[in-house]
């Protein structure tokens, strides 16, 4: 259709207007999106190298295996091998070491190459464990206490010599050092190694414990009492006045809350199971979250009660049914994909959560987790590494990209569990 | 006759706001009763009063008396429960619940604690059965209900309330939703039903009033204005207000 | 499946078997009329005096009967036409009754005259007259359009036996070969016969616009 020209044609100056605010949009959408993507992108830059199976499955505290000492081998002992980039090797012993630090930066040599059949791999043990065999793996490192004896070990009478000297060595000078060092040596007296730590697995753990442990506190709670003021409690000021209220507890700052985890919580799971706990514990830090997530839980699931058509519940109780059996046979079964996306907020609340965690179970990272003990959610651990001497930014961006992965996942598991329950009855 | 409802002097608040002034009517039973009236004229309201549905809404008071066969359902030891299970009622917009044809059915005997595998499949069938609707489903009961036509699913909340066996059934303008063939065979399932049971139908649709109903009572205002045989309303009304709505003078 | 608005249906059903009902008993009347007429049995004459109340009675309560259904059924198309045309065409039913009453007492009144009664004429035109209601009937049980056209182009010879009659009469009172009185109700017995052909062309047109909604070729609605 052909528009007459003259009145109805924009002018100019509502062009120009529009571009402007168009153009405005676009930029500023624009620089929203860069942001999260360089945040996203900075963190998987740095997260990304360190993210490997051994963190995830691994004990955070180092394992100090027995030491052991090395059964007497001849310097002419060879053992064939091609020692690869960075592997420093002793043929003698047929082992091959590399340069290492541990999370905190310290120095440490590897163990990345054991011959077969060399002598490491027939370590005896001392101490308490005198005389058993143990077989040094690779993967196995060296952090201190090792003992290595010159050749002077024994006289000329062939017993041993009391004012035998050692060969210096600390394992701060290096793999390669080390390798030489064997080559030297008479008997490798003790050597103690040591299966590196750093994992998150205890801390994945116990968030996962935190999460069951709070939705089970948190969602009964939460639903039942959405239920009441939604369906049970007379429409007045008072049930306007707890609303408000419970909007409001979604405002304070979480830290609060974990001072009153810490102030009652901890007290409290000691005295519910006073033979059992005598700290924090993962049961107060789920009592803390609960408090936490509940208004969420209640707002949702009210909002998810608004939703269902009032017609179902007209005609529930126009078949002689009470409020009880309309409630939980017809509004419930209906507000579910709304409960099951507040569970879904609660989840991601309860993994973000640091501060009240910090008050309300403490800061001690454990690899053996128990609910009755204190332990550190993902959060707790990212803020562990990074508040201590060697702050350790990359690891912190490892657990921040599994923490993102498990959310991401969470979020898929419920969109699909509503999706498949919504397909039910459309 | 026997009288199933008989309301005397009935007054019916929305917090201040009266909406039925003085309401004194007897319905009979196996009869036909149809509540005509414009928009806002509370006939709606008024049979509401009669299964309790009002007292869900806040703030509503009732003064006067409707009896149900001779017992004030108003009293406060009658049994609501027992009350909407003698009277059921289906509402203007089908409102199937979001389960199978089946549980649809099985819902308000479940509810009343009937549990037996065997009594509720004999209930649903004989239900379907009266609301004309068995051999269009019978073929899958656990097919959703929400997938049935509007016409299917409005005889399905018929079924669900018969499942009850009630005495009455109240229809709150019951095709206003439907569309024309859709309407024609509810209308047919009223007349069926009128046999065994007694109906009371609001409907805006006076032409529905004239081809099914056996007594018609016009509502203007809160008030009955003229209750009397649907034949009477229809060929020579008693009063001018009611002959000016019937012709269409107003509406 | 159940028929849609089966309480319709059965409504209209019913109306038409009322009809039929009442037409019986017309043509019944008519026949018996025009048999004592020509018999001079003046007994007959008699009894069908009263006969005409029963029609009457059937036309009030088939009229009560279609009323019903307009403002119960609100019909339209076929259903409406049919139950408009039942309510024009009783009427003349009605009429056609009345006339074998009438047709009755003209029979008593020249009861003693001794005269013939121009029966050869008079017969011939009360066979045409109702056989023309006899297949009107028909054509409204059977809406047969064919029928009831016939019917309408019998009432051309209907006339034109009057006419005959008519010219008789006339002749024989120039002649005067013919009481005046008995003059006098032979014309008015042949009138009624005209009459009643005539409202049988009636009933044709009414069938004739439950069939088509034209009335008379003129389009009703």
């Amino acid at each position: 259709m052909q528009l007459k020209s003259g009145w109805l044609t924009m002018n100019s100056k509502q062009k120009t207007k529009d571009i402007i605010i168009r153009t405005t949009t676009y930029v500023t959408s624009f620089i929203s999106v860069f942001v999260l993507a360089s945040i996203l992108i900075f963190v998987l830059v740095e997260g990304l190298p360190l993210l490997n199976f051994d963190i995830i499955m691994g004990d955070h505290h180092h394992t100090y295996l027995p030491g052991v000492k090395i059964p007497y081998t001849a310097t002419d002992s060879y053992y064939e091998y091609t020692p690869k980039a960075g592997e420093y090797y002793s043929p003698r012993y047929g082992v091959a070491f590399k340069d290492e630090q541990t999370l905190e930066g310290e120095p440490i040599i590897e163990l990345t190459y054991v011959a077969q059949n060399s002598p490491f791999s027939r370590a005896i043990g001392i101490g308490n464990h005198a005389g058993e065999i143990y077989a040094l793996e690779v993967g196995q490192v060296f952090m201190s206490g090792i003992l290595l004896w010159s050749d002077d070990y024994f006289t000329e009478g062939g017993s041993i010599n009391p004012d035998a000297t050692t060969i210096p060595y600390q394992v701060s000078e290096g793999a390669k050092r080390f390798a030489e060092a064997l080559e030297e040596t008479f008997y490798i007296a003790t050597i103690a190694p040591v299966i590196l730590g750093g994992g998150i697995r205890g801390s994945i753990i116990t968030t996962l414990y935190l999460i069951v442990l709070t939705l089970v506190i948190a969602l009964p709670v939460g639903i039942l009492s959405a239920l009441y003021i939604h369906e049970l409690a007379p429409q007045n000021w008072f049930t306007d006045f707890l609303r408000s209220l419970i909007d409001m507890l979604t405002g304070v700052p979480s830290i609060i809350y974990g001072l009153m985890g810490a102030a009652f919580f901890i007290p409290l799971a000691q005295s519910m199971f006073s033979n059992r706990i005598d700290s924090g514990s993962i049961i107060s830090g789920a009592m803390t979250l609960s408090v936490i997530v509940l208004p969420v839980i209640i707002r949702s699931t009210e909002s998810a009660l608004d939703v269902v058509p009032k017609d179902y519940k007209l005609a529930s109780l126009a078949l002689g049914a009470n409020e009880t059996q309309t409630i939980f046979k017809v509004m419930l079964p209906n507000a579910l994909p709304g409960i099951l996306s507040a569970s879904l907020l609660a989840i991601g609340r309860i993994m973000g959560e640091s501060a009240a965690l910090i008050f309300a179970i403490g800061t001690v990272i454990t690899d053996d987790v128990s609910i009755f003990r204190q332990g550190t959610s993902l959060a707790v651990h990212i803020w562990a590494s990074m508040a201590s001497e060697n702050p350790n930014f990359a690891l912190a961006a490892t657990i921040s990209i599994i923490l993102l992965v498990v959310v991401l996942s969470i979020n898929l598991l419920i969109k699909l569990i509503t999706y498949k329950f919504m397909k039910r009855f459309r | 006759m026997a009288i199933a409802f008989n309301v005397e002097n009935l007054n019916f608040y929305y917090e201040d706001k009266q909406a039925l002034k003085n309401i004194t009517m007897q319905i009979k039973k196996s009869e036909i009763t149809a509540f005509i009236g414009p928009s806002g004229c509370g006939k709606s309201t008024f049979i509401r009063t009669l299964n309790r549905m009002n007292d869900l809404i806040q703030g509503t008071r009732v003064e006067g008396k409707i009896e149900y066969e001779g017992q004030d359902i108003y009293d406060k030891k009658s049994d609501v429960i027992e009350l909407r299970t003698r009277v059921g009622m289906v509402f203007q917009k089908p409102n199937p619940f979001p389960m199978s044809i089946y549980d649809n059915i099985a819902y308000g005997p479940r509810a009343h604690g009937i549990k037996d595998k065997n009594t509720l499949d004999s209930i649903v069938e004989d239900s379907l059965q009266k609301a004309a609707l068995w051999n269009e489903v019978k073929d899958d009961l656990k097919k959703s209900a929400l997938a049935l036509s509007g016409g299917q699913q409005q005889r399905l909340c018929i079924a669900r309330t018969l499942a009850l066996k009630p005495e009455v059934i109240l229809m709150d303008e019951p095709t206003s939703a439907l569309d024309p063939v859709g309407t024609i065979k509810i209308e047919e399932l009223i007349l069926e039903l009128k046999k065994e049971y007694t109906i009371v139908i609001v409907t805006h649709n006076m032409q529905q009033a004239a081809r099914i109903s056996d007594k018609t009572a016009f509502f203007y205002m809160g008030e009955i204005i003229e209750f009397d045989e649907t034949s009477k309303i229809f060929t020579n009304p008693a009063k001018e207000q009611t002959e000016d709505y019937i012709t269409g003078k107003f509406g | 499946m159940s028929a849609l608005r089966a309480s319709l249906l059965k409504a209209i059903e019913e109306l038409k078997a009322e009809v039929v009902t009442m037409a019986d008993l017309v043509l019944n009347n008519i026949n018996e009329a025009f048999l004592a007429f020509k018999t001079n049995n003046l007994k007959k004459a008699e009894s069908l005096m009263k006969a005409d109340d029963e029609v009457d009675q059937l036309e009030e309560d088939i009229s009560k009967s279609a009323l019903r259904v307009m403002w119960k059924e609100q019909p339209y198309a076929q259903d409406l036409r049919v139950v408009t045309g039942i309510l024009k065409l009783v009427t003349d039913l009605e009429r056609i009754g009345d006339h074998a009453t009438d047709i009755a007492e003209q029979t008593i009144h020249i009861g003693s005259l001794k005269n013939q009664r121009l029966l050869p004429k008079t017969t011939i035109m009360s066979e045409s007259a109702y056989q023309m209601v006899l297949n009107a009937i028909n054509a409204f049980v059977k809406q047969d359009m064919k029928l009831a056209k016939q019917v309408i182009e019998d009432d051309d010879v209907v006339d034109a036996q009057f006419n005959d009659v008519m010219a008789s009469v006339t002749e024989q009172i120039k002649n005067d070969s013919i009481d005046s009185q008995y003059a006098v109700s032979v014309i008015m017995v042949a009138k009624y016969m005209e009459r009643v052909a005539d409202h049988a062309v009636n009933l044709a047109e009414w069938t004739i616009f439950m069939i088509t909604g034209e009335h008379k070729k003129t389009p009703l609605f």
